[in-house]
């Protein structure tokens, strides 16, 4: 199996002259790790390797908003995205990106862009079109995390939990229905379909209580409030019932280590200009949600088929490898669709599942789950000690450090 | 006392207008079918009305405010939806209820384009008018307040006297001063005579850094009361504007505490309620505000109440200003405030409510001071704090361990949660992983037991579920003492448990227990418990109290709750309290094993059966399900 070579880059707020509303540019700090690690402080060398000020045009929302007033069933037109890609990277200082080029990060695939920020201004940027004009990176989105969840144990076939919860009347994505088109892509002989329709919030706690599936896979809307991120379920009547990050990911079982939300969402709407779905995908670390696809734009019916027929396939063939799942499904797909879904890693784990066809894994079963356990405790800490800076007290610091002490222990266990 | 209905509203941007219009969808209400989806309403309330509301001068003006009061309904309500609370209005009042009018909103403002548009979070639902009900907020049958979530999802916090509050002033350089030490005086005045009567701690903390605050929120308090500037800028180097706290640095300039830092600080502490007042905004008036930023669009504390109440935070309501209020008005409201919250059972939104009646009486029923308080809060019913009578005089050491340990129960218990949604392939390897957290919450909280001091405990089991497990009720004296009397609540959840019977008895004596009660309550009143000998410094046995685990239970931890102890002792001491902690093996596994087997049985009758033989059959079925899988 390919390890990563990962290069982080880090967005934190810089000083600016936007005003409150916010302005089409934002000036960011931009700091460049080695590693995810290195963001919390936890290694030797934590010091950014380069630190720049960048500033940043943010209206794009507006773009996505034009195209989706466009023709229904995706973008026809990559252009105007691909221009996005390149205005992106030559914003950039030329040192970093320069970077990009001098590792081989847009040619080999095991050398990993991940893009890091709190602010959701950054998060809603469409990196996945990074370009220097002839080549994309690999580019993964990253919520931060110090201690990696370890892979879970399973054999195949994975249990896919296809849930659909559009609502009636509902401005669908595709003329044919996404839920059919994903269905139909799937490796049936790798991956067991279990589909849930007009989904109710009760429905969906019973499926995933009495199914147990490795991968969630929603399709549906969401919508995005103070009180957080949430998806559409539905209520018996058929009208939305909203369902928040928080609530997923209490009915999450420990078995459920893939979340891909796909399908209609509000950026669709005129007047509206942000993906909830990127809100979900982005919710806070302390919540147990694995990692997590979600649509940014819309796409077409084709490239639905041909994102998730590629993903699945590849997921399973390299074994569980999501970075590798997700850039083949991208080229696969090609045209204005190539970056219309976003992968964010949320757990520090590249491979969810370990594929263990053989042998009895109860015992490593357990100590996969404890090393998750542990690793959440870790990860709460770490979080709290990040953002609190200086105000972290040398106990809360003793004390992550005592966590991240035993975490690692168990995870060598799993070595 | 009154008891509630709840009518919630759910207010969304409609994205077909772009946000200029509002989803409106009544989510609760006392008579089901007006629950529902109910359309679009155009906001009537308007830029210049929000601006006169912020505007200090030209108040009282009780023409203006009503006015201003019926075009916040209109913006509400739409024919449909004004019937509706009307007619549930009448049935609460009918009922002699009173009716919570809880206005929730789902969409972030943010996403509102049209920078003329009204705001949600702008709109203030408090001054709501309805002619003939007049004012519905100062009311204490129809109090009013915000919400985030489309339902309450948080029950009372336990609460054991004295409520610990604190207090932070800061007024730092540059921003006026007079006003926040004022104010500071009055509320120290007005908590006097709770402090004296023991109900209430109060630490008044001033100049405070955010050091400082952090050092301070370790002793654990149950309220924190920000007397202190709002600002919505920049803070240090973020560029996207938020709302902040003033604080100081320790050269006393200003140190902005921005929502999610403060959202951190109060992580994993016992602060349930926080309440933002400054009696002078540092957010810009309309008057100060140059002309071309006019309409002045932000409040100074906006987005750090949303920020407090989000899913993962340990505080369940915040008080805010929505405009700048005026000292005299805080006064009132803060002193009315505090005395009321202490009254057991009583709603919060309804305890604002009586402190807006106290602005009133102070102002004017016209001054737009008794809407500039907004309540956001997530608790079921409104209800903020489950007041215990007992007094806990524990040190600030043992409280702080005492809250960390039940941090760990907390998490131990949702980790034993989540390995009981297992299903049978996981079973056989996470059956040692369950034992595991199972005494580690055991651990724990006998850990716990041994800081409390004097308590009473009732001791749990682990069982099967169709099993009876055998609860013991134990004394803990840390000295000596007689105890004469002990009446007491046990709470538990009917569905998951089933009391089955008691014993009772101390080192051998028989002892008088007295119980009523049913479905998921029991009163339990012993007499006599010493038998008028002083008893040593031990534990003593009180009571064995026997509940049979529910056939059908799949919650792996049931908690039999021990509440509303009062002991009669000499000498007299304070007693706490630790619940009953049930494990149920197997519980999720089982209870689908027999949800199965019955979905078969009811499949295989035939239809053409009647109802009551069936029903009948099915019992019979199900008892035989039962003993089998026992």
């Amino acid at each position: 199996m390919d390890a990563y070579r990962d290069i982080v880059w880090d967005f934190l707020p810089d000083q600016v002259s936007a005003s409150a509303t916010g302005d089409a540019n934002a000036s960011f700090r931009l700091r460049v790790f080695d590693s995810e690690m290195a963001l919390f402080g936890a290694t030797p060398d934590s010091a950014p390797t380069m630190e720049y000020s960048v500033r940043l045009r943010l209206d794009f929302g507006a773009l996505y908003q034009d195209m989706s007033n466009g023709p229904a069933g995706g973008f026809s037109d990559p252009r105007p995205l691909m221009e996005i890609g390149r205005s992106l990277w030559h914003d950039l200082p030329h040192k970093v990106t320069s970077r990009l080029q001098d590792t081989g990060v847009l040619e080999k695939s095991n050398t990993r862009l991940k893009v890091v920020s709190d602010e959701y201004r950054v998060n809603d940027l469409p990196w996945e079109w990074l370009s220097d004009g002839d080549e994309y990176p690999v580019l993964v989105r990253s919520v931060p995390v110090l201690a990696p969840t370890p892979p879970l144990s399973v054999k195949t076939p994975l249990k896919l939990l296809l849930v659909d919860a559009t609502p009636q009347g509902a401005n669908v994505l595709t003329r044919r229905s996404e839920f059919q088109t994903i269905a139909l892509s799937l490796p049936v002989d790798k991956i067991r379909l279990e589909r849930l329709t007009g989904a109710t919030a009760e429905a969906v706690y019973r499926a995933l209580r009495e199914y147990q599936p490795h991968i969630l896979h929603y399709v549906g809307r969401a919508s995005a409030g103070w009180g957080g991120a949430s998806i559409s379920l539905l209520e018996e009547s058929g009208t939305p019932h909203w369902f928040s990050a928080a609530e997923l990911a209490s009915a999450l079982p420990l078995s459920v280590r893939l979340v891909c939300l796909s399908s209609c969402f509000l950026g669709q709407y005129q007047g509206l200009t942000t993906s909830a779905f990127s809100r979900f995908a982005y919710a806070p670390a302390e919540f147990k949600i694995p990692t997590v696809i979600y649509n940014q734009y819309e796409l077409s019916e084709k490239g639905i088929e041909s994102f998730w027929r590629a993903y699945y396939e590849t997921f399973v063939a390299s074994g569980a490898d999501v970075t590798k799942a997700y850039v083949t499904a991208q080229r696969a797909t090609g045209g204005a669709d190539r970056g219309a879904l976003g992968l964010v890693i949320r757990d520090g784990c590249d491979r969810p599942f370990r594929f263990d066809e053989e042998g009895d894994f109860d015992e490593r079963l357990v100590t996969e789950l404890r090393a998750q356990f542990a690793a959440r405790s870790v990860n709460k800490l770490a979080e709290k000690v990040r953002v609190l800076g200086t105000l972290a007290s040398e106990s809360e610091r003793r004390n992550l450090l005592e966590e991240y002490g035993r975490a690692s222990e168990i995870l060598k266990r799993l070595m | 006392m009154l008891e509630y209905d709840e009518f919630r509203l759910l207010l969304g941007l409609d994205p077909a207008s772009g946000g200029r219009n509002w989803t409106i969808e009544v989510r609760e209400a006392p008579v089901e079918e007006f629950v529902g989806i109910k359309g679009t309403v155009t906001p009537q309330f308007t830029n210049e009305q929000l601006v006169r509301l912020r505007t200090a001068s030209g108040w009282a003006n009780r023409i203006l405010l009503k006015e201003i009061g019926d075009s916040v309904w209109k913006s509400l309500s739409d024919p449909n939806v004004d019937a509706i609370l009307l007619a549930c209005l009448k049935q609460a009042k009918n009922n002699g209820r009173g009716l919570r009018i809880v206005v929730a909103t789902a969409d972030h403002d943010r996403f509102a384009r049209d920078e003329n548009a009204i705001r949600l979070s702008e709109l203030p639902i408090e001054a709501i008018w309805r002619e003939p009900w007049n004012f519905f907020a100062p009311s204490i049958s129809t109090p009013v307040s915000r919400s985030l979530q489309v339902k309450a999802d948080v029950d009372p916090a336990e609460l054991t006297l004295p409520l610990r509050v604190l207090v932070v002033i800061a007024s730092p350089n540059g921003l006026p001063k007079a006003d926040i030490v004022k104010e500071g005086k009055f509320i120290e005045t007005a908590f006097k005579p709770l402090v004296d009567s023991g109900a209430v701690v109060l630490d008044i903390l001033s100049g405070a850094t955010a050091l400082v605050l952090k050092q301070h929120l370790e002793k654990q308090y149950h309220v924190v009361h920000f007397l202190a500037h709002g600002g919505f800028d920049v803070v240090g180097n973020d560029p996207s504007a938020r709302a902040y706290i003033s604080l100081q640095t320790d050269e006393g300039d200003v140190a902005p505490l921005d929502g999610e830092v403060l959202d951190l600080l109060l992580r994993d502490t016992d602060v349930r309620l926080v309440v933002l007042s400054a009696c002078s905004s540092a957010a810009p008036t309309p008057e100060a505000t140059p002309p071309e930023k006019r309409p002045y669009r932000i409040g100074a504390f906006d987005g750090i109440a949303q920020r407090l109440i989000a899913p993962i935070s340990a505080v369940r309501a915040v008080v805010g200003m929505q405009f700048d209020m005026e000292s005299d008005a805080s006064i009132a409201f803060n002193g009315a405030f505090y005395r009321k919250m202490l009254e057991r059972g009583i709603p919060l939104d309804a305890v604002v409510a009586h402190a807006r009646l106290a602005v009133i009486v102070k102002m004017d029923v016209g001054h737009r001071a008794w809407v500039t308080p907004t309540l956001y809060s997530r608790c079921r019913d409104g209800i903020l704090f489950d007041i215990k009578e007992i007094r806990n005089n524990l040190d600030d050491e043992t409280r702080k361990s005492i809250v960390e340990l039940d941090s760990k129960i907390a998490e131990n218990r949702s980790i034993l949660e989540e390995l009981a949604r297992h299903t049978d392939e996981y079973s056989m390897a996470l059956r040692s992983l369950r034992d595991e957290y199972r005494s580690k919450i055991e651990e724990l909280t006998e850990r716990k037991n041994q800081l409390l001091g004097n308590s009473i405990r009732l001791w749990g089991g682990r069982a099967k579920p169709g099993e009876v497990v055998s609860c013991r009720l134990t004394l803990r004296l840390r000295s000596p003492a007689a105890v004469r009397n002990i009446k007491l609540v046990l709470m538990f959840p009917p569905k998951a448990v089933v009391f089955k019977g008691h014993r009772s008895e101390a080192h051998g004596e028989k002892m008088t227990v007295n119980m009523r009660g049913l479905n998921g309550m029991l009163q339990v009143s012993i007499r006599d418990v010493s038998h008028g000998d002083q008893w040593d410094r031990n534990e003593y046995d009180l009571a064995v109290f026997d509940f049979e685990v529910g056939a059908r239970t799949s919650d792996p931890i049931v908690t039999v709750r021990v509440s509303d102890i009062a002991v009669d002792m000499s000498p007299a001491m304070t007693v706490s309290n630790l619940d009953g902690v049930i494990f149920v093996a197997d519980s999720a596994r089982r209870a689908r094993q027999l949800a199965n087997a019955e979905a078969q049985v009811a499949k295989a009758l035939p239809v053409s059966w009647p109802g009551i033989l069936k029903d009948s059959l099915a019992l019979t079925i199900r008892s035989f399900v039962k003993d089998f899988l026992g």
